[in-house]
């Protein structure tokens, strides 16, 4: 895993996949998660992020989403109910 | 992608990523999804099914909880909301029409209602006065503002264009086929076309530069 430590991000892209963030500051980032091993995120500020997911992780959501649009909307629901409870 | 036809699926674990189901049948299945290639579904039936994400999947799941969890909850709403999977939690807001927020707010509907006429009048009001008032006025000098053209101002045309142009017509004709003076002191005159054919075959083209010699 990737150490970074007490960097400011200010705009553009950040992956995020296997990295360890420590005392980071991002602003009007877009936090990007492909799906690989977890990033961990230690004190950091977040300003105005939104989030981006490529490859796998992008997968994941379409898929999602299409299982909603396809009948399976009470499944995709409590899994999002997870996500709110971080239960996973 | 791998394709599945016409398969019963009974009590088991069936692993989506990169495979095409067609015709196929999941009784009491666990559809178990990993982050690879999207699967495809053609006239599938699903009974008692639920759905397992593992590996890359439920990485993804996890980080949206832990990023919810960290404060991020408004990114991560957009996000699920964007691509179609969450809907908005919390209260409706009160300026959003929503079907569960119709009530009996009957005062701000008539306060509504009575601006929607008021302004519907006014616009009727201003078409009136534009249309039928305005034409009406006079200029500060007391003239019209659109000045009425007489009939009898108009330009006349004679009762009869067909027998002006028969008479233009003949007096055209017999100008080709008679004799008369054009210019008497010059000594030009017209003859019949026909004869000038047969004197420019005679004796040439005439001389034009001579005074009055030719023509």
């Amino acid at each position: 895993m990737e150490n970074l430590a007490q960097q400011t991000f200010n705009g553009g892209e950040v992956v995020v996949d296997d990295k360890q963030f420590t005392n980071c500051v991002f602003n009007g980032v877009v936090l990007v998660y492909e799906g690989g091993p977890l990033p961990r995120f230690v004190d950091c500020q977040f300003k105005q992020v939104s989030l981006e997911f490529n490859e796998a992780a992008a997968n994941t959501l379409s898929f999602l989403s299409g299982l909603r649009k396809g009948g399976f909307a009470p499944a995709v629901d409590k899994i999002v109910r997870n996500i709110r409870d971080q239960a996973y | 992608m791998n394709i599945i036809e016409n398969r019963v699926f009974s009590n088991e674990d069936i692993t989506l990523d990169d495979n095409r189901f067609v015709g196929c049948t999941f009784n009491q299945c666990r559809l178990v999804y990993r982050g690879g290639e999207l699967p495809t579904f053609v006239r599938c039936e699903f009974e008692g099914v639920s759905i397992q994400l593992e590996d890359s999947a439920f990485s993804t799941m996890q980080y949206l909880g832990a990023l919810y969890q960290s404060g991020l909850d408004k990114p991560v709403e957009t996000a699920l909301t964007d691509l179609g999977i969450g809907r908005p939690v919390g209260p409706v807001p009160k300026n959003k029409a929503y079907a569960a927020a119709t009530g009996t707010n009957y005062a701000e509907l008539l306060g509504l209602n009575a601006v929607i006429i008021g302004v519907a009048v006014v616009i009727v009001a201003m078409l009136l006065g534009g249309f039928l008032e305005a034409p009406k006025n006079t200029l500060e000098n007391n003239e019209p503002l659109r000045e009425e053209i007489p009939l009898s101002a108009m330009p006349a045309l004679p009762e009869s264009l067909g027998v002006l142009y028969d008479d233009l017509r003949t007096d055209q004709q017999a100008d080709l086929v008679g004799y008369r003076w054009i210019d008497e002191e010059q000594g030009i005159v017209s003859i019949p076309v026909e004869d000038a054919y047969t004197l420019i075959l005679e004796d040439g083209p005439p001389n034009w530069s001579a005074t009055g010699e030719g023509e």
